[in-house]
């Protein structure tokens, strides 16, 4: 690799305790079929102090580190710290703390001598605590796995050789394991393969015994094909994919094999080291093992399945400067005293783009475009026309460009990938290009010294997008998360706004975590920070803002949250959760809409007595009137008398709608007696609202009616009872007075109760007195009860013009009414009697001709 | 809550296996408090059975191919009796609704303006703002807007003329409705034996006519007067189709013939149909309203608040309908200004007398709907809603022009021979001056820049009530109004019937 000059950092120049990214070029070497790739990605690292460390553990996916230190005996100071070196949490105390491991799921688990384990956030907050043994006497070891459900789980030995097990750390439930010996197992594990149940390994010497969940341990004989008993296997360690084991056994063999240990891939024999006496030993990639010999030299063996027995033994030795080593999917990282350094098992495609030697596709596409960009195109064409599989040589680099750490070189290699499209006869498919580009992206960002995450694109791709930003969630790193979640998500804001409300939700947190009251300052300075930051966000709501404070009892927050809120719903919502109904119904009411006052009214309704709720109703009209509808609808459809209606009238003083209350009760009862008394009522109301004529009127009413009831003529008005007791002339009168009848009335009603009854010689006396009325009515009344032979008499009678014209009219003699109005040129009675002719077609031409006759003089 | 009830004994009685669960849809609205209930309701016990309750939004019926309707003639009578003013809410949603489907929901649609005149319409038109950024952004994926050219809003109140639909109207599609009443469906329902005009038959038995057809469109803004007048250009277009010569037509004529022939034939039957209807109720006109549609002239004319009418205390004591009475009533109180106390005081005591005290009652919430004024009342039974100041109206718009045509459509005092309701001079004035200096409500951000220049595309909506006569002189004299809607299509008889109780 040719070097560059060295980039700098602007915090160069006054020095700060965290770390500086690096962007110098990677290095690397081959071994055998493999070739490692170290990459140093933060220097002056210094603060860690790894001299003095005496539990180091890392969070796989490039998550946190956590380093205890012993200040003195059984006691630890542990601190977390992002890879960059940024502190997380300082300075935790644990007494008699034995072990401290990361779990997949991002927690840290530090467990302690009795046997009880601790679970922290990546923010050294307590989450959870799991007791595998009360009886347990001491901690022996300890190892972690990985599960399917992508979470860890944690087997503990105790100095007597049992094993406690717990399969998920955030859902413990505890299982063990015992061996038939006494002794101790010279190496062991746990480790779940894919989709079966927890295995635990113990290895006693050369004896293998496996056993998993629910079943005792088994020796396993299969192996000995491959065994050597003739030694002692002191490591075994199994690899990402969870499909092979690593052995090593104490005279320096290294066996790799299958995971039911049916079969053996590979033996390795290193002579130039002791390994047996190693001091870690772990996996690099696929292929190839570390072997860390001291904290200042490492050893990486190649354990290729390709390897035949008796090639070459591939090793490559590394020194180092007090290394502590974590281990990730695709290489390891090394942690030293000033610099922090990946050590990668290059993917193929890296390898293939990468190689000076080019003989693939990709590296002389990367070539070409290199050429390209410096201007000698003539090289450029030719390192293109090797190509043979253009689509490949793209797929290689861009796959390569998310390998890179450097922006320089991401950037070559994307630009080779978009200059490889020119060269392809379909329109080329860009997505896998952007896709690429977007991520990138994200990882360069996350790799900053401010995030510390220094992931590798095969880590990214292992956990994906929400695990990431779920870890930055966690580790309080809301603006990085908000950024990544915004360049990921594109459109789709749904992990913007998780990482919104989990901001929110820790903010507020954090202040009702205090304990102490808020000084209403401090409250508004707040709110301030979280609404300005939630409004540039105009999709999330302030309520689920105001509904996180109420849930963390910060109900004064809640309320600045709220009037912030513009979606009427939510506000009134939120505000029943605080129990506020007044400031709810006052909201509900100025909002106009139903749906929420009656929301309103039922919480009202539910949670208070009916006095209360009717008072507080009752000061807001809407909402009066609403709940008015409501107590009239549960009034109609339960048959109650609206007696609860009425008592909100007579709340509200208002005693026009009383009166006419009592008027609808009155016209729907069917029971006299009742209808009287509801009539009465509104007489009552009719008074104490002040209206002096129509009290009147009820009291006339209520003065007849028990005189009707007694006569079994409730049902019936004045005028029909008149009517139907026209011939008893002294009931007539007395009928007259109690009611307050005119003469009129009086008369044209006896005139009609008489030709109804057929009581004709009444009639015909009562016509022998001079009408005041004329004799029409007597006429329409024997028209209309069909006494033909009657109408000649009162016809005869008829005299005076309207009289008469009325009474031709009533005997339908059009006609001769028509020829009166002539007579006296009475256009507009003519005209009338020419309309009411229509009923009879013989007369209306002739009317009308009377009409038109008068129209044209 | 009656529908509650009848889904309720549904369940009960439908012979049903009891694990069977039921879908429900509430038509427009699921409310609140339908749901609420149904939960509580013998103990929860409906709810299980319920897998589902939903709403469907319809909320516009269209009537007759001439306007859209919420069909709620309660409206009124629940705001001013009532004071539930819920009913405006849901005008306000209907017409977001029309909104949408004019414009589509998203931000960027054009923006829609609403003029409004009256209490209730600026209620409404603030409402529908309110709504319209409250709801949350459905996405609503085809408006309309091709089919429904609107530019605005006008939202008008009812009670800004509650004088007309007391009024009897003229047109032969009011009258229609007057007097028989025009059905959910378009359709009248008339006695048999009327229509056949025989003097025996089954006196129960009723014929449906569907006024849907082509013939009906063309008669049913006339004039009942004048009627005859486009029904004899129907009647010589008919014959005119009928018109051929068999020995000289081609076979090609023929064929055409052959398909025009059911329509000629389906015209004639219903141009049959209609004339006959148009008969009855000229006859009805003639013989039975006469009286009253002269009298309702001359309280418009010229009225006295100080004495009761002479023929108004005549049909009390002859018990004529109590709704005709009571509007002869509501015309001489709300053309004179109020009725004077003693004069009010008489029409209540002889109504009481005649019909009893339900009409009492009637006569009572008429007050309190302002259909009935006391001159200068003291405070009782007022009416929350201004009086419509018939007099001074009167001169200003010209509501009683000295000559008008029964016989043109275009003529505003066509419909009710000689007054030209209030409403629609309004309206027509509005439209003149283009809407300015009416209450303007924008419904997003920004103006409508189309709106401004373009004169056509309104969509009026009248809050209360419209009657059809109104409606004919809407479409006829104001071209600018293409859409009109209403909360109901009301004569005076169903405004009065659907009075509501406390």
């Amino acid at each position: 690799m040719r070097s560059s000059s060295r980039t700098t950092t602007p915090s160069e120049k006054k020095p700060r305790l965290d770390g500086e990214i690096c962007l110098r070029p990677s290095s690397s070497v081959y071994l055998g079929d493999q070739k490692l790739f170290f990459t140093q990605e933060y220097i002056n690292t210094c603060s860690l102090n790894l001299k003095f460390v005496v539990q180091f553990a890392a969070c796989q996916f490039s998550g946190p580190i956590a380093c205890a230190y012993s200040p003195c005996p059984n006691k630890w100071r542990v601190c977390i710290r992002t890879i960059s070196g940024r502190m997380l949490k300082q300075d935790m105390a644990f007494d008699n703390a034995v072990f401290l491991d990361w779990t997949r799921a991002h927690c840290l688990v530090v467990l302690h001598k009795n046997g009880r384990a601790q679970v922290l956030s990546s923010l050294g907050e307590k989450i959870s605590e799991v007791d595998f043994d009360t009886k347990m006497s001491d901690v022996h070891e300890c190892r972690t796995f990985a599960t399917s459900r992508g979470d860890s789980g944690i087997a503990v030995m105790d100095v007597d050789g049992q094993v406690s097990v717990v399969n998920s750390v955030s859902e413990p439930i505890i299982w063990h394991m015992r061996p038939p010996y006494t002794e101790l197992p010279t190496a062991w594990t746990a480790f779940q393969p894919h989709s079966q149940l927890t295995h635990i390994l113990l290895i006693f010497e050369a004896v293998f015994l496996m056993g998993c969940q629910g079943e005792s341990l088994q020796v396993q004989n299969h192996a000995s094909v491959w065994v050597d008993s003739t030694t002692r296997y002191v490591k075994c360690v199994v690899d990402d994919a969870r499909s092979r084991i690593a052995m090593m056994t104490e005279n320096g063999k290294i066996q790799i094999v299958s995971i039911d240990l049916s079969t053996c891939f590979c033996t390795v024999e290193i002579e130039d080291h002791d390994i047996g006496k190693c001091i870690n030993f772990g996996w690099v990639g696929n292929s190839a093992v570390f072997v860390q010999m001291s904290p200042s030299l490492i050893v990486f063996v190649n354990v290729s399945a390709r390897r035949k027995p008796g090639d070459e033994v591939q090793i490559y030795e590394k020194m180092t400067a007090n290394a502590k080593i974590s281990i990730e999917n695709d290489g390891i990282r090394l942690f030293e005293s000033t610099q922090v350094e990946f050590v990668e098992a290059a993917s193929r495609e890296k390898i293939a783009v990468l190689n000076r030697n080019m003989s693939e596709d990709g590296a002389h596409l990367y070539k070409a475009a290199q050429e390209m960009n410096q201007g000698t195109g003539h090289n450029s064409f030719a390192a293109s026309t090797v190509i043979q599989d253009m689509y490949k040589a793209i797929d290689e680099c861009i796959s390569t460009a998310c390998d890179m750490w450097q922006p320089e070189e991401q950037k070559l290699l994307l630009k080779a990938a978009r200059f490889g499209m020119a060269y392809t006869n379909t329109t080329p498919d860009t997505t896998k290009l952007m896709k690429a580009i977007k991520e990138i992206r994200v990882l360069n960002e996350l790799r900053m010294v401010r995030n510390g995450i220094p992931l590798t694109h095969r880590q990214f791709r292992m956990i994906g997008d929400t695990c990431v930003i779920n870890r930055l969630i966690d580790m309080g790193s809301y603006s990085a998360a908000i950024k990544v979640a915004q360049w990921l998500g594109g459109e789709n804001t749904e992990n913007v706004d998780r990482v919104l409300l989990e901001w929110v939700r820790r903010s507020i947190g954090k202040v009702s975590k205090t304990g102490i009251k808020m000084d209403p300052l401090a409250l508004k300075a707040l709110d301030e920070k979280i609404s300005a930051k939630l409004l540039q966000f105009p999709h999330v709501s302030m309520a689920d803002a105001a509904r996180q404070a109420i849930e963390s009892k910060l109900p004064e927050l809640a309320r600045l949250f709220i009037q912030r809120e513009t979606d009427d719903e939510s506000h009134v919502a939120v505000l029943l959760q605080l129990n506020d109904v007044k400031s709810a119904l006052k909201k509900a009411a100025a909002s106009q809409r139903p749906q929420l006052i009656h929301q309103v009214v039922r919480h009202l309704m539910n949670s208070e007595t009916r006095s209360n709720f009717e008072l507080a109703i009752s000061q807001i009209p809407l909402a009066q009137c609403l709940y008015q509808d409501l107590v009239r609808q549960e009034g109609e459809t339960r048959g109650v008398s609206g007696r609860q209606m009425l008592a909100l009238l007579e709340q509200a003083s208002d005693f026009e709608r009383q009166t006419l209350f009592h008027f609808d009760v009155a016209q729907t009862e069917r029971n006299p007696d009742e209808r009287l008394n509801a009539l009465r009522r509104a007489k009552d109301a009719a008074k104490s609202m002040g209206d002096k004529a129509i009290e009147e009127i009820l009291n006339d009413v209520s003065a007849f009616a028990p005189l009707q009831i007694q006569r079994g003529q409730a049902d019936m008005s004045v005028r029909d009872t008149i009517i139907e007791m026209a011939h008893d002339t002294a009931k007539v009168a007395l009928l007259k007075q109690q009611a307050r009848l005119n003469d009129k009335q009086v008369l044209l009603w006896t005139i009609e109760g008489l030709a109804k009854k057929g009581k004709m010689e009444q009639l015909f006396d009562l016509a022998q007195k001079r009408s005041p009325i004329g004799y029409a009515p007597f006429v329409k009344a024997c028209v209309r009860y069909k006494r033909m032979d009657e109408v000649k008499k009162y016809y005869a009678k008829a005299n005076g013009y309207p009289d008469l014209v009325a009474a031709n009219i009533a005997m339908k003699n059009y006609v001769e009414a028509a020829k009166l109005a002539y007579d006296r040129r009475d256009r507009e009675v003519l005209h009338a009697i020419h309309m009411k002719s229509h009923d009879d077609p013989t007369q209306c031409p002739r009317v009308k001709q009377l009409l038109n006759s008068l129209d044209q003089n | 809550m009656v529908s509650l009830d009848l889904l309720c004994d549904y369940i009960d009685n439908a012979r049903n296996d009891t694990k069977i669960l039921y879908q429900v849809f509430f038509i427009p609205e699921a409310w609140y408090v339908v749901r609420e209930s149904l939960k509580l309701r013998a103990d929860g016990k409906y709810w299980e059975r319920l897998e589902s309750v939903r709403e469907i939004p319809l909320c516009w019926l269209p009537r007759d191919g001439e306007c859209l309707s919420l069909s709620n003639p309660q409206i009124a009578s629940r705001l001013l009796i009532n004071g539930d003013w819920t009913h405006l809410h849901k005008c306000a949603v209907a017409l977001n609704q029309l909104v949408d489907m004019c414009r589509g929901r998203s931000p960027s649609g054009r923006p829609m303006t609403v003029y409004s005149k009256g209490k209730w319409a600026n209620d409404v038109a603030r409402m529908m703002k309110k709504v319209r950024t409250t709801t949350s952004e459905d996405h609503l994926k085809d408006p309309i807007e091709g089919l429904l050219k609107i530019n605005r809003i006008v939202l008008i109140d009812r009670w800004l003329d509650p004088l007309t639909p007391m009024l009897s109207q003229l047109t032969f599609y009011g009258l229609v409705d007057e007097i028989y009443g025009i059905g959910m469906v378009n359709s009248v329902k008339v006695p048999e034996m009327e229509f056949k005009n025989e003097r025996d038959g089954d006196p129960f038995a009723e014929k449906e006519i569907y006024l849907i057809d082509e013939v009906y469109h063309r008669l049913k803004h006339w004039h009942i007067n004048a009627i005859s007048l486009e029904a004899s250009k129907v009647l010589a277009e008919i014959r005119e189709d009928e018109q051929f010569d068999r020995e000289k037509m081609s076979v090609a004529e023929y064929s055409v013939l052959v398909k025009k022939m059911p329509k000629i034939i389906n015209r004639k039957k219903m141009i049959e149909v209609h004339m006959r209807l148009a008969e009855m109720i000229q006859a009805h006109v003639y013989c039975k309203l006469s009286d009253s549609i002269k009298m309702e002239r001359e309280l418009l004319d010229y009225c006295d608040s100080d004495k009761a009418i002479p023929l108004i205390e005549d049909q009390v004591y002859d018990a004529a309908p109590l709704n005709s009475v009571l509007r002869l009533i509501s015309v001489h109180s709300l053309a004179s200004g109020g009725l004077k106390a003693s004069v009010l005081q008489h029409y209540r005591r002889i109504v009481n007398q005649s019909y009893g005290s339900s009409a009492l009652n009637r006569i009572l919430k008429m007050q309190k709907m302002g259909l009935i004024r006391e001159k200068g009342g003291g405070g009782k039974m007022q009416c929350e809603y201004a009086p419509m100041l018939f007099q001074q109206n009167k001169k200003t718009y010209q509501m009683l022009p000295e000559v008008f045509s029964e016989a043109k459509l275009g003529d505003m005092a066509s419909a009710y021979s000689g007054f030209t309701p209030l409403l629609c001079k309004i309206l027509e004035e509005g439209d003149r001056v283009k809407w300015v200096g009416w209450p303007k409500t924008l419904l997003s951000a920004e103006e409508d820049p189309l709106e401004e220049k373009d004169p056509r595309g309104t969509c009026i909506f009248v809050i209360g009530g419209l009657t059809r006569s109104e409606l004919a002189l809407i479409r006829e004299c104001l071209p600018n109004i293409s859409l009109i809607t209403t909360s109901a299509l009301i004569t005076g008889d169903k405004l009065l019937n659907n009075i509501t109780n406390i």
